[in-house]
C-alpha cells in the first residue's frame, strides 16, 4: 500500500512538471532596434490598474499619460504636451503641441487642459489646481492662457505633475474612481494601457505608435509587481525582470553591493533633491530657540558616521545651506563637518555647563535635554535618532527618543506642534512647493511646519522669492535663503544619498527626469538594447 | 481606537478635509446614527450579503473577500492536504519504528525543519527552483502570458502553485508528524498491537490498519482546525510569492486601520472556523463505532 | 512436531538502567498432538514465558537460552524471521478477546487477516470463517462477523479469539489464561473446542485453574520465574513432590473436590 501511494506521488509530481513546462522566460528579445519587451518591477502596491489609484497614477504619468512640461535632471524645464511661454510670469501660455493624440483616436486640445484644472478641483485631490489662477481662458482649440494672482516665475514646478485628462470621457462623471480601466487609462502618451491581471500580478502597456515623436523602443512595457522586494532583486539579478522601479527612491541601500556583485547590472545614480535624512528643530520652543544649541548640535554630529552606516556608496556630505545639490537655484554653503571642541564652546557661549557631573549640561537648573521625534513606519529615522543620541552624549546633550504611529505624528508636528525636535525625510516634491527651498516645512505659519520659524528675517527673504519675477531673481532670492540656513541652522540634513537605479547592462538610453527618475518619456525614446 | 471614525472610515487627514466635507462623508458612512441602529443596519447587510465598503480600497467588502478567497484557498487547501497525509504516512511508519536510528534522523530533521522560519523557507526554494534552475515560477499565480486552452491554464496555474504550496507543506507538516508518531509509539503498548503482531501482521500494516483508526480522531481534529484556520491565509506566503489573498487583505487592514475590512474578513474567518469545528466534532463522533450502532440500535 | 525450550532466561531493563531477572533457567517441551499447562501465581513469569517462545517480548525484555522448534532455534533468528512463524506455525489465544481484539475494527476485518497470512483464497474465506465459528458455537456467524468487538459479551469473544487462532492451521497454540473469568459451564465448553480445533496441535496452556490443568497431558508448575516441578497431569496432581506445589493445589479454585480432599488427607 506504502508503493502504491509513493508511487502515485512521483507519478503526479513529475507530471505537473514535464507535461506542463512550457517555456516561461520573457526576456526581451531585440530584433533590430526594436525591442520586444521591457519589463519593470517594483514594490509599489497597485491593486485597481485605475487612474485614481495613487501608485499607479505615478507609474503611468511615466508612461501614458502626459503632464504639459517636464522638468529635466539639472533643474530646468521643457516642453511636453505643450509648448510653454510667458512674458511676465503672470499669464502662462500653453500650446498642444502638433499631433499629440488620446490613444483612442481624439486630438487632444486646450479644452481639455482647462477641463483637467477644474475636473481635478472638484475630486477632493490636494493642492488645489484651477482655484490658484484668477481665469483659465481657451483661445483656440489647442491655446489656453493662465493667468496667476500675481506673478510666479516657478509656477511650471506645479504643472510638472498634472496628468492632463481627456474631457470626453470624464466630462460630467461625478466620482472618477468609477470609470472602468480601459477608458480611465487612455492618455496621450507613448505608451497606452493595455491590461491588467491581478494573479499574474502584471500591468502591461502597448506601445503607442501615433505618438507625435515617434513610436517609442519598446514594443511593450510590462510592470510586474512583487510584494517582497528580496523577490524582486533575485529576479533582477537573474534576467527575469529588465529593471525596478521605485518613484522618488532607489534601490535600498543595503542591497547595493549585492546587485554590483551580480555582474549583469548597471547601478545609475541619480541626483536626489529630496531631503530623507533631515533633523529640525521646533524654533520656536526651548531649546530649539536658541542659537547656540543649534550650532552646537550641528558640530557636533559624526556625519562621516552616518554617510558610513546609513548611506549608500554615493552618499555625501551635506552642507549648512540644506538644500541639495541639483535643486534650482543651489548655492555652495559650507560642508557640514564634526568639530567637538567648537560645539562644546557654543554650549558654553549658551551658557550651558555640566555642574553636577552627571555627563549632561544644564543651564539654570535644567538639564539639556531634547525629545526627537520619529514616525513608526520608517524605522530608520529611529536609527538616526540613536545615533544622534550617542553623538550629542559625546557634549552633554541628552537626547530621548519618541516613535510615534503616523497619525499621532502627524497631529502633533501639525496641530499642536508641541515636539521639540523631529527627524524625518522631506520629499522632493515638498521641498519645492510654495517658496521652494523647504520653505514648506520651516516658515512658521505653514500647515507642516516642522521647523517653526517665525523669525521676520526669514519672512522677508521668503517674501523676495515670491516677488520675483524672474527666474533670476528668484536665484538671488534663493542664494539669500540658503545663507540665512547656513547662518541660523533652523534643521540639519544627516546626510544626502543619491537614488540609486538599477537596470540590467543590456539596455542603454536612459536619461534622468527631475519627477519621476530613470523612467520618462525621453528614455522611452532612446531606449536601446545591446545584441 | 485613535483617531475620528468617520475620517479612519474614510481614510483622509485632519488637516486636509474641509468642514462640507467631514459634513458629506459622516452622512454617507452614517457616523452620526445612534449606535445600536448602525449595529442593527450591520447585521441586516449580513444576511444579504453587504459586509460593507472600503474606502482605502475602493470596493464592497464581499466582493474583496470574493476575489481574495479563492486565491488562498487554492493554496492553503492542497497544502492541508499534502501535508496531512504526508505527517501521517510518515507518522505512522516512525512511530512504530521509535527508538531506531532511522526514527532519530526523521524526527531530528523535522525539528530542524520545525525551527525553519517559512520566510526563509520560501526564499530559499525560490531562489533554488526559480532562479538557480529556473524550473518553477518565482511568483504570482499566472504567467505572464498565459497559454492557451484551459487545459494549459490549468497547468500553468498549478506551475504557480508548486512553490508556495510546497513551502507552507514543509512548514506544516513537523507539528503534525510529531503529534502523530507520539502518538503512534505510545499505542504500541496496547493489547490489540501485541494481538495483531501474533497473527503475524508486519509493523507498517499494523500502524495503518490497526493503529491509525483508533487515532483518528485527534487526526480529524487537527486537520478540522487546520481547515478552519485557512480563511485567515498565511501573510507570508502572500507576501513572498506576491499572491493576493486573505492574508494580505488583513495585515492591510491592520496598518490601515481599515475596520470595515477587518470586520468583513473577521466575520467570514469566525463563520468559517465555527462551522468547521462542528463538523470536525461530529466527524470525529461518527468515527467512533460506538457511537455509530448506538444510534443505530437506538433506532 | 516438537517444541523444545531449554535454559531460557528472561532479563528486563527498568526505568533508571537497572535490569532484573524475569525467569531463569526454564526447561519446558510440548509436542504436536500434546497440551502442557503451565501454572503459577501471578507474576510467576509465565506469560512472559510465552512471549518469549512467540518473540513478542516487550523492547526492554532479552531472551538467553534455547527455543528450538522442529529442531531450529528460533531465538537466535532475527525479528523478520520469528515473525514468519506467526500467525502461520504459532497462534496465541490471548487472555480476553474482547480487551485485545481492535476496538476500532469490525471482526470480519480482523478475522480475514489470519486468512489472509495462510493465504487462504479469497473466495473461500466467508466459507471458512463460517464453519470455524459456527464449531465454536455461534448460530449466527456472518453476525458476528459484521459486529465490533464491543458488541461481544466476554464469552463469545474469547471463542472469537479461539476460531481465530484455529484458522492458520497453527501447529503451536499458546493459550494465556482462557478460561479466567469464565463459568464451569462454559469451561467444559472451551476445553471441548480445544478438542475439535486443535486436535493435531501442540497445545501450552497457561492457566490458574486446575480442572483445566488436570485435562492437560502435562503439567509445569512455576514460580518467581523458576519452574518448581514438572510431570504428567495426574502424577503431578495425585503425587505432587514440592510443597509449593502442593499448597498451589489447594488453593487453585477447583472442581475436583474429591482430589482436593485426598490431597489434604494426604498430606
Amino acid at each position: 500500500m506504502k508503493k502504491i501511494f509513493t508511487t502515485l506521488l512521483t507519478v503526479s509530481l513529475l507530471f505537473v512538471l514535464t507535461v506542463c513546462s512550457a517555456p516561461l522566460t520573457l526576456s526581451s528579445k531585440a530584433s533590430g532596434n526594436e525591442i520586444d519587451t521591457f519589463i519593470i518591477g517594483t514594490t509599489a502596491e497597485i491593486t485597481t490598474a485605475n487612474r485614481s489609484e495613487y501608485n499607479f497614477d505615478v507609474i503611468s504619468g511615466t508612461l501614458s499619460q502626459l503632464a504639459p512640461v517636464y522638468i529635466d535632471g539639472e533643474g530646468s524645464y521643457h516642453p511636453l504636451l505643450c509648448d510653454y511661454s510667458t512674458k511676465d510670469s503672470k499669464t502662462w501660455t500653453l500650446t498642444v503641441r502638433d499631433g499629440m493624440a488620446w490613444h483612442d483616436g481624439t486630438p487632444v486640445t486646450a479644452d481639455d487642459i482647462k477641463f483637467t484644472f477644474e475636473y481635478l478641483d472638484t475630486q477632493g485631490e490636494e493642492g488645489g489646481y484651477a482655484e490658484r489662477f484668477t481665469e483659465i481662458r481657451v483661445i483656440d482649440d489647442k491655446t489656453v492662457e493662465f493667468e496667476l494672482p500675481q506673478a510666479n516665475p516657478r509656477e511650471l514646478a506645479n504643472m510638472v505633475v498634472v496628468r492632463i485628462m481627456p474631457e470626453h470621457i470624464y466630462e460630467g462623471v461625478e466620482d472618477y474612481t468609477t470609470v472602468p480601466n480601459e477608458q480611465a487609462n487612455i492618455g496621450c502618451g507613448p505608451y497606452k494601457f493595455s491590461r491588467f491581471d491581478a494573479d499574474a500580478g502584471v500591468v502591461e502597456f502597448e506601445a503607442f505608435t501615433d505618438y507625435p515623436d515617434g513610436a517609442p523602443k519598446a514594443k511593450t512595457v510590462t510592470l510586474k509587481l512583487y510584494d517582497n522586494p528580496d523577490t524582486m532583486y533575485m529576479a533582477l539579478k537573474s534576467g527575469e525582470i529588465d529593471m525596478v522601479y521605485k518613484y522618488s527612491g532607489g534601490v535600498d541601500a543595503g542591497v547595493i553591493s549585492d546587485l554590483e556583485d551580480s555582474g549583469n547590472l548597471t547601478l545609475m545614480p541619480v541626483s536626489n533633491t529630496a531631503n530623507s535624512a533631515a533633523l529640525i528643530l521646533n524654533n520656536n520652543t526651548a531649546p530649539g530657540n536658541d542659537i547656540n544649541v543649534r550650532k552646537a548640535i550641528a558640530s557636533a554630529i559624526d556625519y562621516e558616521k552616518f554617510r558610513e552606516l546609513f548611506g549608500s556608496a554615493y552618499a555625501i556630505p551635506s552642507t549648512a545651506g540644506f538644500i541639495p545639490e541639483g535643486t534650482y537655484g543651489y548655492v555652495d554653503t559650507p560642508v557640514l563637518t564634526r568639530d567637538l571642541d567648537a560645539a562644546r564652546q557654543y554650549l558654553e557661549d549658551g551658557g550651558y555647563t555640566d555642574s553636577d557631573g552627571d555627563g549632561f549640561v544644564e543651564k539654570d537648573g535644567q538639564k539639556l535635554s531634547i525629545s526627537v521625534m520619529v514616525r513608526d513606519d520608517k524605522p530608520d529615522h529611529a536609527r538616526y535618532a540613536e545615533l544622534l543620541q550617542t553623538n550629542l552624549a559625546e557634549i552633554g546633550i541628552e537626547i530621548t527618543l519618541d516613535v510615534q504611529e503616523v497619525a499621532a505624528f502627524r497631529e502633533l508636528t501639525e496641530q499642536q506642534r508641541s515636539q521639540q525636535a523631529v527627524i524625518t525625510g522631506l520629499t522632493a516634491f515638498g521641498m519645492a512647493k510654495n517658496q521652494g527651498l523647504a520653505a514648506l516645512y520651516l516658515w512658521g505659519e505653514n500647515p507642516m511646519s516642522y521647523g517653526q520659524v517665525y523669525d521676520e528675517a526669514y519672512k522677508a527673504l521668503l517674501d523676495k522669492a515670491d516677488a520675483a519675477a524672474s527666474m533670476d531673481e528668484y536665484k538671488k532670492a534663493a542664494a539669500e535663503i540658503q545663507e540665512y540656513y547656513a547662518e541660523n541652522l533652523p534643521a540639519v540634513a544627516l546626510f544626502w544619498d543619491a537614488h540609486v537605479q538599477a537596470y540590467n547592462s543590456r539596455f542603454s538610453g536612459f536619461s534622468a527626469d527631475g519627477t519621476f527618475g530613470i523612467l520618462n518619456v525621453q528614455t522611452w525614446m532612446d531606449l536601446a538594447e545591446a545584441q | 481606537m485613535p483617531g475620528d471614525t468617520v475620517l479612519m472610515l474614510v481614510g483622509m487627514d485632519e488637516e486636509t478635509v474641509t468642514e462640507e466635507q467631514y459634513a458629506y462623508y459622516q452622512e454617507k458612512t452614517g457616523a452620526n446614527r445612534p449606535v445600536m441602529e448602525q449595529f442593527w443596519d450591520y447585521l441586516k447587510g449580513i444576511c444579504t450579503g453587504d459586509l460593507g465598503y472600503s474606502y482605502h480600497h475602493n470596493a464592497d467588502i464581499s466582493s474583496l473577500i470574493a476575489a481574495r478567497l479563492p486565491n488562498t484557498l487554492q493554496i492553503a487547501l492542497p497544502a492541508i492536504l499534502i501535508s496531512s497525509l504526508t505527517a501521517m504516512v510518515l507518522g505512522c511508519i516512525m512511530g512504530m519504528k521509535k527508538g531506531s536510528p532511522a526514527e532519530h534522523a526523521v524526527t531530528s530533521m523535522q525539528i530542524i525543519f520545525d525551527a525553519f522560519p517559512s520566510f526563509l523557507l520560501g526564499l530559499l526554494l525560490i531562489a533554488l527552483f526559480a532562479f538557480k534552475l529556473g524550473w518553477l515560477p518565482s511568483g504570482a499565480l499566472n504567467s505572464i502570458r498565459v497559454p492557451n486552452g484551459p487545459a494549459a491554464a490549468f497547468c500553468d496555474r498549478l506551475k504557480h502553485l508548486v512553490l508556495p504550496v510546497l513551502t507552507l507543506v514543509l512548514g506544516t507538516i513537523p507539528s503534525k508528524y510529531l503529534m502523530i508518531c507520539n502518538t503512534v509509539a505510545l499505542q504500541r503498548k496496547e493489547k490489540y498491537v501485541l494481538y495483531a503482531r501474533s497473527r503475524g501482521l508486519s509493523d507498517t500494516y499494523i500502524a495503518f490498519r490497526h493503529i491509525f483508526p483508533n487515532i483518528c480522531q485527534p487526526f480529524l481534529t487537527m486537520v478540522g482546525m487546520n481547515v478552519g484556520f485557512v480563511v485567515s491565509g498565511s501573510l507570508i506566503i502572500e507576501n513572498i510569492f506576491s499572491i493576493k489573498g486573505m492574508g494580505s487583505l488583513i495585515s492591510q487592514g491592520i496598518t490601515a486601520r481599515d475596520y470595515p475590512v477587518l470586520q468583513g474578513c473577521l466575520f467570514v474567518s469566525a463563520v468559517v472556523i465555527v462551522i468547521t469545528t462542528l463538523a470536525t466534532d461530529f466527524l470525529c463522533i461518527l468515527v467512533d463505532p460506538k457511537v455509530r450502532y448506538k444510534v443505530h440500535e437506538a433506532q | 512436531m516438537r517444541l523444545e525450550v531449554a535454559q531460557l532466561h528472561i532479563t528486563a531493563q527498568m526505568k533508571g538502567g537497572t535490569f532484573s531477572t524475569v525467569v531463569q533457567n526454564i526447561c519446558l517441551s510440548v509436542e504436536t498432538g500434546k497440551r502442557l499447562a503451565i501454572v503459577g501465581q501471578s507474576g510467576s513469569g509465565k506469560t512472559m514465558t510465552a512471549m518469549a517462545i512467540l518473540g513478542l517480548l516487550p523492547e526492554n525484555c532479552s531472551a538467553l537460552g534455547h527455543v528450538v522448534w522442529n529442531g531450529i532455534d528460533i531465538l537466535s533468528l532475527n525479528a523478520r524471521q520469528r515473525r514468519s512463524y506467526l500467525g502461520t506455525d504459532f497462534a496465541l489465544i490471548p487472555q480476553s478477546g474482547a480487551d485485545f481484539l481492535n476496538p476500532s475494527l469490525k471482526v470480519g476485518t480482523q478475522f480475514r487477516e489470519v486468512l489472509r497470512r495462510a493465504r487462504i483464497e479469497r473466495s473461500l474465506q466467508g466459507t471458512l470463517m463460517h464453519r470455524l465459528l459456527s464449531g465454536t458455537g455461534f448460530d449466527d456467524p456472518a453476525q458476528i462477523l459484521r459486529s465490533y468487538p464491543f458488541q461481544l459479551s466476554g464469552g463469545m469473544a474469547q471463542r472469537v479469539v479461539m476460531a481465530m487462532a484455529a484458522a492458520g492451521n497453527p501447529h503451536l497454540v499458546i493459550a494465556d489464561e482462557p478460561t479466567r473469568g469464565i463459568d464451569q459451564e462454559n469451561i467444559r465448553v472451551f476445553l471441548a473446542n480445544l478438542n475439535t480445533l486443535f486436535k493435531d496441535s501442540a497445545i501450552l496452556l497457561i492457566t490458574h485453574d486446575i480442572s483445566v490443568a488436570a485435562a492437560c497431558d502435562e503439567i509445569l508448575v512455576m514460580n518467581d520465574g523458576h519452574v518448581i516441578e514438572s510431570a504428567p497431569a495426574r502424577i503431578l496432581l495425585q503425587h505432587p513432590k514440592a510443597k509449593y506445589t502442593r499448597r498451589l493445589i489447594c488453593n487453585l479454585p477447583t472442581a475436583y473436590t474429591s482430589k482436593k480432599e485426598a490431597l489434604i488427607n494426604d498430606a
